[in-house]
């Protein structure tokens, strides 16, 4: 069992004070975490070499190697590892290079009620997963692969110079891209106040500059290097997730449409981390929870996750994530009909959905399902 | 339509002024050749076109003398109503001759066409050229002459003058236009430029703006940490204190003994709370005064920026406010070494100049830790100014790895960067640069040795003795 121990944080800042003020408050508040504080690279490096850490949260200016320098390492050597930025830094570059490798990034000033919610949701995703060998390569992931043809795209638009509204174009329904952006945008360096769910949102807060520096780094976006069925699944995958995005989008109240879109859009991202493992999906959940815990590790907003996470059970999902859960588990039913071509009345939809939701629910998601699949190319 | 052109005619004799009428004016002709086109119409069934010079109408001013030919021209330029073609005689008694009203009347209108007419062979042609200068606008005729050849003269002098006339005008235009032209692009290039300084300066003030941000940011983090803590534990104390209350009551009461209460309060444990809360505190005090610190070198040259006027600044302090900014970007990599000697004032921006040294500190800084992360180890920034008896000398030393051969002459171009894609703009050298050589009308130099450091040299002329405040 993982989360058996308290979760250990090993938090690296070059100002002691920073430290010293953070140990304070932590134990004031008798968090249940193990923490622990350093203020070089080269020291975090050798307490890493002797002890078991989950999380570490690091500047990004300090001595020897710099936050992302040691990050990187971290990545490389400890890959279960979660990894934090908390910085100062407000500069756009220093930003974009932390996110390359962050799996979060914190502002400072930063108090303890964040930290602790971040620590939680880690905790929470761990437990949840419980496939260490999944936990593992998912925490390594910087990024998750796109379709060559789309990585080939996209690559060619930015370096003769296309805008905005054409790099959108060719990103639409790309599952890795969308959760990269979404991730990015939503770090505390971009915006601060209600989080971005929606792409479009993502590529006016970030600009076209941001976007087109991280589209071409290759720690953000990388084209599929698999096997042939593998290239053609994600091919396919695109398709898929963009249906039930944009059926879950349509089916949702106004309120909820962009977070509906997102959980839609995002619900097979587990999918790309298991094609990156190069390994089957043991139980049909496997992929729903392996995304589920990758995007809350990127730091989604929480409900979207969890309708990421059940949208297999749904019954699983509670309180305000229960109804996105709900449109995605539909969303995706209709769908799948669709795409089979054989549309049945006695789809399988779980036990929890019919009771909590009208079996008109289910019509009326048929019908609006086919008509987006007619308009979909 | 145009008005016709007018023709000055200058000949003290009257009867040879109404010859020049007869000959010229239209009415006169035309009732000479109203018969004539009669017949013309008899045979041929239609009207002749009213063509060739003879057809042209002119309007007529005849003079007996000099002087009223040289008022005349100066009333009609005047008038905007210039003459075209002046018929000078060169003998006019009593007045002017010929000739000199010729050189008067050029002074007022130098594109007139002039004629000058005689019946004597009193003046040579030398002798005219040798009293005016006759260009290609005089002719010179004698009398008696024929009608046609004054009639021909007459059509094509004013045509001639016409001509000239348009051309001048058309070359004006042109020049006008040209010259709106110039100034367009002239203003368009000077508005260009003002932007790229002013964006070299937004871009400059932005850089300044993070760095800022970092130097507040991190003291703000455990100010907000410290307080927090500080919050958490007040509870903590007031829950002691109702204790130790309980104790004093239980002995009061006689539920305990005074042993017993003493036991129960050595359990209540303050101890930590007591000792860590001044630390809390004091580390608060700390962020706050480091915070007002940096606000504090910003806020000193933030109104002086606002004046566009150099004033007399005080180098030695921007040193070391620019040391204080840019701190962040050198403690990983050298140590700081000031050097400031006693100098006069410089006029100038405060704020550019702090700019300008800052760019230099970054720069050496990076220098160094570019060097250091090869393996270097630590390095050394020093900061010297001097009095050169002329100059005030600003000094940023670095022991990084020197300016290679090949692009030293490249330095202060804008835009140009060693660094990697997204670690460095390019712009902090020119920045400098140009604040200093184009702003300060000073001097940036360097002196570079591959693997030894970089001395970057800032020249400023130092205020004269009484020359401002």
């Amino acid at each position: 069992m993982i989360a058996e121990h308290p979760i250990r944080v090993l938090f690296v800042d070059d100002e002691p004070l920073v430290l010293r003020s953070l140990d304070r408050a932590l134990r004031q508040r008798k968090v249940s975490w193990d923490a622990r504080f350093i203020e070089t690279s080269t020291g975090a490096l050798e307490l890493l070499a002797s002890e078991q850490f989950d999380v570490v949260v690091a500047d990004l200016r300090i001595p020897v190697l710099d936050g992302v320098a040691l990050l990187t390492e971290i990545q490389r050597m400890y890959p279960r590892i979660a990894r934090v930025v908390l910085s100062g830094q407000v500069g756009t570059d220093d930003c974009l290079r932390a996110m390359r490798v962050a799996h979060q990034c914190l502002a400072k000033p930063c108090d303890i009620g964040t930290l602790r919610r971040l620590m939680q949701r880690l905790e929470n995703g761990q437990r949840l997963l419980d496939d260490s060998e999944l936990v593992t390569s998912a925490t390594q992931l910087s990024c998750l692969p796109s379709p060559p043809s789309v990585h080939a795209e996209v690559s060619t638009a930015i370096t003769s110079g296309a805008g905005l509204a054409e790099i959108a174009q060719i990103l639409d329904g790309d599952v890795a891209i969308t959760a990269k952006l979404i991730q990015v945008v939503n770090s505390a360096f971009f915006t601060q106040g209600p989080p971005v769910t929606t792409v479009q949102r993502a590529l006016v807060v970030l600009g076209t500059d941001v976007v087109c520096n991280l589209l071409l780094s290759v720690e953000v976006f990388r084209g599929f290097e698999g096997r042939g069925l593998a290239a053609r699944r994600l091919e396919a995958l695109r398709r898929h997730s963009k249906l039930v995005g944009l059926l879950a989008q349509a089916l949702a109240p106004r309120e909820l449409a962009g977070d509906a879109f997102a959980a839609g859009m995002l619900h097979d991202t587990g999918n790309l981390v298991l094609a990156c493992l190069d390994r089957p999906a043991h139980q049909v959940t496997d992929h729903a929870r392996a995304g589920g815990f990758l995007l809350g590790l990127w730091g989604l907003k929480e409900a979207v996750v969890d309708a990421i996470t059940y949208h297999h059970d749904p019954g699983e999902a509670t309180g305000d994530a229960a109804l996105l859960t709900d449109l995605v588990h539909v969303s995706e039913i209709v769908v799948d009909d669709l795409e089979r071509a054989a549309s049945s009345p006695d789809a399988p939809v779980d036990p929890a959905w019919l009771a909590r939701n009208d079996a008109t629910v289910l019509e009326r998601a048929r019908t609006i399902g086919r008509a987006i699949w007619e308009q979909t190319p | 339509m145009t008005s016709p052109p007018r023709i000055l005619i200058v000949d003290d004799n009257e009867a040879i002024l109404q010859d020049y009428r007869q000959i010229l004016d239209r009415r006169e002709l035309a009732a000479r050749q109203a018969s004539l086109d009669e017949l013309e119409r008899a045979f041929a069934g239609n009207a002749p076109a009213a063509t060739g010079p003879l057809q042209q109408t002119y309007e007529l001013c005849l003079l007996h003398q000099g002087e009223q030919a040289v008022r005349a021209t100066a009333e009609a330029t005047a008038a905007g109503r210039p003459f075209a073609c002046a018929l000078v005689d060169i003998r006019m008694p009593p007045g002017i001759d010929g000739i000199e009203t010729v050189a008067q009347l050029w002074q007022i209108a130098p594109e007139l066409e002039i004629v000058l007419c005689s019946a004597y062979n009193d003046y040579s042609w030398e002798d005219i050229s040798r009293r005016l200068d006759p260009g290609d606008r005089l002719l010179l005729l004698r009398k008696p002459f024929d009608p046609m050849e004054v009639r021909q003269l007459a059509a094509s002098l004013t045509e001639k003058w016409r001509r000239g006339r348009e051309l001048a005008d058309r070359l004006r235009n042109l020049e006008a236009q040209v010259q709106r032209e110039v100034e367009t692009r002239l203003r368009e290039r000077t508005r260009h430029e003002e932007e790229q300084r002013r964006s070299r300066r937004l871009g400059a003030l932005g850089q300044l703006a993070a760095g800022i941000a970092h130097e507040i940011n991190t003291p703000t983090q455990f100010t907000s940490a410290s307080l927090e803590y500080v919050a958490e534990v007040l509870p903590v104390l007031a829950e002691g204190f109702a204790s130790y209350r309980a104790c004093l009551l239980g002995i009061a009461t006689g539920e305990l003994t005074v042993q017993q209460a003493l036991a129960r309060a050595d359990k209540i444990a303050l101890a930590d709370a007591l000792d860590e809360l001044p630390r809390a505190i004091s580390d608060a005090r700390t962020g706050i005064s480091r915070i007002a610190q940096v606000v504090q070198s910003v806020r000193s040259h933030a109104h002086l920026r606002d004046a566009e006027c150099l004033v007399p600044v005080d180098v030695n302090a921007q040193v070391r406010a620019a040391l204080e900014l840019a701190r962040n970007e050198y403690r990983h990599d050298a140590e700081a070494v000031v050097e400031l000697a006693e100098v006069p004032r410089v006029m100038g921006d405060a704020g550019d100049l702090c700019l300008a040294i800052v760019n230099l500190v970054v720069n050496a800084a990076h220098a160094m830790r570019d060097k250091r992360v090869a393996g270097g180890g630590s390095g050394r920034l020093t900061l010297t100014t001097r009095y050169t008896g002329q100059l005030v000398e600003i000094m940023v030393t670095d022991t990084g790895g020197g300016i290679p051969e090949a692009i030293r002459d490249r330095v202060f171009e804008p835009f140009f960067t060693t660094k990697p894609i997204g670690q460095g703009t390019g712009q902090g050298l020119s920045i400098a640069h140009a604040t200093i050589v184009e702003r300060h009308r000073g001097s940036l130099r360097f002196e570079t040795e591959v693997g030894v450091g970089t001395t970057f040299v800032i020249g400023l002329p130092a205020v004269s003795e009484g020359g401002a405040t």
